[in-house]
């Protein structure tokens, strides 16, 4: 909800990508019904609704996750830009698409590795080991995620050590290292307390310079406060998609507004 | 209005307590004004000095509820039509404070014109009149907000015009009683600024309603037309 410039026509917003008609189907359980939402380029998209309604589900069409389990089955596309990609497709190769779309999960993950060694991982496995490239792509990394000034000089203590904070901050800076072009958050501050929160808040503001943002909240004073975009989702369906600014003022359907404003559906 | 219930009981509560006390202060205001034209009309002066006196009320109200809306924001991050109630409702604090402010006003100056012999049958008449419309409408603009009819607060933006009229019409004779009569100007100056409080009250009562277009539509048509608001409104 940042700024008080009228708002640009959305038909002149880039688009970094689009679902269209995309259903999804865990076995015969259909989570996601018919999904059309474009995600602004480097704009953040917070994707909003109540538990069950498919938002972690939708996140993971981006990069493939479902993949890892048979029986999943997608329709429709997702399409990428600038290439034109359609992510869903059968020649899309999974490995390569989580290179360019990284995943954030609500519970830091670190490796139990070094911090240093954290970082680098996904570096080592697109097959960089020259040294003194690892150290500058770590570096910038880290300071992409705030992170850099506070471990600089612990990079090979266990990155277990660090705060719940600091690890949430090691796992964006991980996914920064290979230089995403979009970054997918789910809930990734619901294990922080509300210092921490704001600092990963503060910092996606900043990233969304260079990446799309996708994010999954359950906090509606975040996503009113760091995205620029909102979809508000319900039980596999898409209700209600717009300016954060309007779906928070000024929703359009009366569903979307009695979950927002805190209301039985 | 979104009448449907939050999970939160006491927040409910919360957003209905301030709906009531914005209403109660409406009531407080109706009655200071209706008093303050009265005092005017019967000379009472008792009236006069009870209204001067009770308009401290009206003020700490006003601060009260202002309060009340503050704390529900810091408590509850209202969001869409809760925020707007809630802001709606600290603007309406405002407008009835002034009207209370026109009514002591009213009050004060009574005693001073009733005594000078210039206030004729007809003026008293036609201000009383005037005032008893700019009433109506205050008390329209409230009922329109309990009920959340947006069409009331149409109708009440559209009826403010009506008594500026006539209020123009009860000055322009002001004026020429002035020309003729030099030796009153300052009674007839006081006189006029009667009728202009009156003006300003049927101002007050459109600003209402303006809020509770806002609140409800989430529109905001302090600077437009009747036009555009009826156009604005009637949509969707
Ligand atoms: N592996 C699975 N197999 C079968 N059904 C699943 C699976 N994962 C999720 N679901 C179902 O799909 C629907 C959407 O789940 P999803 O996890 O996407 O919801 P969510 O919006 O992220 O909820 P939450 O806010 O609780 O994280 C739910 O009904 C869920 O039970
Ligand atoms: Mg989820």
């Amino acid at each position: 909800m940042a700024s008080k410039a009228p708002k640009p026509d959305l038909a002149t917003l880039p688009k970094k990508a689009e679902a269209r008609a995309l259903n999804f189907f865990y076995g015969a359980k259909q989570a996601l019904k018919n999904i059309s939402l474009p995600v602004y380029d480097r704009r953040v998209t917070a994707l909003i609704g109540p538990s069950g309604c498919g938002k972690s589900t939708f996140l993971r069409c981006f990069n493939r996750m479902h993949d890892l389990y048979p029986g999943n089955r997608y329709e429709g596309e997702i399409r990428f830009f600038p290439d034109d990609l359609n992510l869903l497709g059968a020649d899309v190769d999974p490995i390569e698409v989580r290179m360019r779309l990284a995943m954030v999960f609500q519970k830091p993950n670190p490796f139990p590795k070094s911090i240093f060694e954290n970082v680098a991982y996904g570096l080592r496995v697109r097959g960089v080991n020259q040294r003194s490239v690892l150290v500058d792509k770590v570096e910038e990394a880290l300071k992409g995620a705030a992170l850099w000034n506070e471990v600089k000089d612990r990079l090979d203590e266990q990155a277990n050590n660090l705060s719940g904070g600091q690890q949430q901050r090691l796992c964006i800076a991980r996914a920064l290292a290979s230089e995403p072009e979009m970054l997918l958050f789910d809930e990734p501050t619901s294990a922080l307390d509300p210092i921490a929160t704001a600092s990963i808040e503060e910092l996606i503001h900043q990233l969304k310079d260079k990446v799309t943002i996708l994010i999954v909240t359950h906090n509606m004073q975040q996503a009113a406060r760091v995205s620029d975009f909102t979809a508000y989702m319900y039980l596999g369906d898409l209700i209600e998609f717009g300016w954060t600014d309007d779906v928070f003022f000024r929703p359009k359907n009366k569903q979307t507004e009695d979950y927002i404003t805190g209301r039985f559906g | 209005m979104n009448t449907s219930e939050h999970i939160s009981k006491q927040y409910d509560a919360d957003l209905a307590a301030l709906r009531s006390r914005v209403v109660e202060m409406g009531g407080v205001v109706e009655e200071q004004f209706r008093f303050a034209v009265d005092a005017l009309s019967s000379g009472r002066s008792d009236l006069a000095e009870q209204v001067v006196a009770n308009d401290r009320r009206v003020n700490e109200l006003e601060v009260e509820i202002d309060d009340d809306c503050a704390h529900v924001i810091a408590k509850r991050q209202p969001a869409a039509s809760d925020l707007r109630m809630v802001l709606g409702v600290s603007k309406m604090t405002t407008d009835l404070e002034r009207i209370g402010d026109k009514a002591r006003k009213i009050a004060r100056l009574s005693a001073a014109v009733r005594s000078s012999g210039e206030a004729d049958a007809r003026w008293l008449e036609d201000t009383h009149r005037t005032a008893d419309a700019a009433r109506g409408l205050l008390r329209d603009a409230l009922n329109a907000f309990v009920r959340g009819e947006l069409e009331g607060a149409i109708a009440v933006i559209r009826a403010a015009q009506g008594v500026g009229q006539q209020v123009s019409a009860i000055s322009r004779s002001l004026v020429k009683r002035m020309g003729e009569n030099p030796g009153q100007v300052a009674v007839l100056l006081d006189m006029m600024a009667i009728n202009k409080a009156v003006d300003r009250v049927a101002d007050h009562a459109g600003n209402l309603a303006e809020h509770l277009i806002y609140i409800i539509k989430g529109t905001d048509v302090r600077h437009a037309t009747l036009d555009q608001i009826e156009r604005e409104t009637l949509q969707r």
